[in-house]
């Protein structure tokens, strides 16, 4: 009796509740600030080194309104556009390389590997050293970090092209050029694709980790400086600002972009063989 | 030659009468393995003439898909060579390929995938490629890609493409053998349609007996490194699997393929 109550009630509401993505991302996000305020409320220890929901949004709104962002959300986005139009050009080549050649996968594949493992805290830290205070570190440890994970996926992408398509246009005589441009490139772009919304989620947020360490401007440098004069709010504010941008990267444009590019994925209702 | 079923219909701009001869001359095939030289087959001689439908028939292993590649220019023979003859002499020949599995590009279209492979072909437009799908009855599934058609759907394609470039001979590698019995029986005799209307010359590597009968005019068997089997087909068309002529031709055509084994 206990248990079918609420299968009732499951069932008397819409199903878009359960199903539809968004609407359980939104679900997920009321869930939590209600958690979050009910701890808030119940355990008074925490509310001397937390805030409470009610705080962040009003520093959020403070934040959108002073336009302080503007300026730091420019310099963060130049830092990012540095690093990860460097990570574009130098991981895909590398991929190109290791991916193609066998001297050069023998040369390179560890590296990639190792450039893989190595902590990114490690990378913001030496790039700080090397670079010292100012926009060239966070460009340079978001390039250092991304361009790996982009090489190791074009890498990936050059190894899984399907052999029978370049059997089938040799066997109809088709140019090299038009077998690089229709073959070739059109079986790495998905891994390409996918290394790239990966390299470009990495370079924020190795840019933040840059910024908050050796930076005068920036995301990350502005939540330093919250930190410093021990404004929890404000930290938050920036960490909400932040997360709402990479989604709205993630969502509004790079998932655009794939639903266009690949609209023939969507549309494999059947599956091929 | 009859036409077995009446679904097919060629546009005036579809050529028809362009048929081209294979001749295999002393053909050998060795390849060099980690244990030597392994030979495939040795001093193969045939003469396929144009229009016919030829069927080649083997054991897993026996090199029939090996020779369709040296026929093809994939592969190159270790002694030997293969002519083709053209009606306009000069001997430049236009080979159409249909594959076991129909090796089209997933993110184009049906109708790119024809496009893709007649680069080279200044009468090509959109028109004659829409016309080719339409001859393997895709009229509704230009602009779908490959990942929406059935299994099927996918091998007309690939029959489409192999048409569209206007070969002179056609080669086909067990382009069935993947699909279920139905659609398969279904595409033969689409195929022989097809075959009966454009004329073109056919050479289809199979080991399945019963569709060899049913599609060719002449079946030859390869094992042991040599044709040792080349038979006319004496039924009329269509043929039916179940007639006793029938039957009793597939009867002596597995005696002769497996009389390789008592030797």
């Amino acid at each position: 009796m206990s248990t079918s109550q609420p299968r009732r009630l499951a069932n008397a509401l819409p199903d878009s509740l359960f199903t539809n993505r968004s609407v359980v991302f939104v679900e997920s996000i009321v869930a939590l600030v209600v958690v979050w305020s009910l701890v808030y409320r119940v355990l008074p220890p925490i509310q001397e080194s937390f805030v409470s929901p009610t705080e962040v949004v009003i520093a959020t709104r403070d934040l959108l309104v002073s336009m302080i962002w503007v300026e730091h959300f420019v310099a963060s986005l130049t830092h990012v556009a540095y690093g990860f139009g460097i990570a574009v050009v130098a991981g895909t080549t590398l991929g190109i390389l290791v991916g193609w050649w066998d001297f050069w996968e023998k040369a390179f594949q560890d590296y990639l590997t190792i450039g893989i493992a190595v902590p990114s805290l490690f990378v913001a830290i030496f790039s700080a050293m090397w670079f010292g205070l100012g926009s060239t570190t966070p460009a340079a440890a978001a390039a250092i970090v991304a361009t790996p994970y982009l090489a190791t996926n074009v890498y990936g992408g050059i190894n899984n092209i399907d052999n029978d398509l370049l059997k089938m246009s040799r066997a109809f005589d088709v140019s090299r050029l038009r077998v690089i441009r229709r073959v070739i490139v059109q079986s790495v772009l998905p891994d390409w694709f996918a290394g790239l919304r990966y390299a470009l989620a990495l370079s924020w947020k190795i840019a933040s980790l840059a910024e908050y360490i050796a930076a005068e401007q920036g995301i990350g440098y502005m939540i330093r400086f919250e930190m410093r004069v021990l404004d929890l709010a404000g930290v938050m504010s920036w960490v909400v600002f932040f997360t709402v941008l990479l989604l709205f990267i993630e969502y509004g444009v790079l998932a655009q972009i794939e639903k266009r590019v690949f609209a023939w994925r969507q549309n494999d209702s059947v599956g091929w063989s | 030659m009859s036409s077995e079923t009446s679904t097919i219909t060629t546009d005036e701009s579809i050529t028809t009468d362009n048929a081209g001869s294979i001749h295999i001359e002393n053909l050998t095939k060795e390849f060099d393995t980690a244990e030597g030289y392994e030979l495939v087959f040795e001093d193969i001689n045939v003469d396929i003439e144009p229009e016919s439908f030829v069927c080649l028939l083997g054991k897993s292993g026996s090199g029939k898909s090996t020779m369709l590649n040296i026929v093809s220019g994939i592969l190159e023979p270790t002694e030997g060579r293969v002519r083709f003859e053209t009606a306009d002499g000069t001997g430049d020949v236009t080979l159409g390929h249909v594959f076991q599995s129909p090796r089209l590009m997933p993110w184009d279209s049906n109708l790119q995938n024809i496009e893709f492979v007649n680069e080279d072909n200044p009468d090509y437009t959109e028109e004659l490629g829409k016309q080719h799908l339409d001859l393997v009855g895709l009229s509704d599934h230009y602009h779908k890609y490959p990942g929406q058609l059935s299994g099927g759907q996918r091998q007309r394609v690939g029959i489409a493409r192999a048409l569209s470039i206007d070969p002179e001979v056609l080669l086909m590698d067990e382009p069935f053998s993947n699909l279920d019995e139905i659609t398969a029986e279904e595409l033969r005799k689409e195929l022989i349609s097809l075959w009966s209307e454009l004329n073109k010359t056919v050479f289809f590597v199979t080991h399945d007996m019963t569709e060899a009968i049913q599609l060719a005019d002449r079946l030859l068997m390869l094992g042991d490194g040599e044709i040792y089997g080349d038979l006319e087909v004496p039924l009329d068309r269509p043929r039916r699997i179940d007639s006793d002529e029938f039957l009793k031709f597939r009867q002596k055509a597995i005696d002769t393929f497996h009389s390789i084994d008592e030797d």
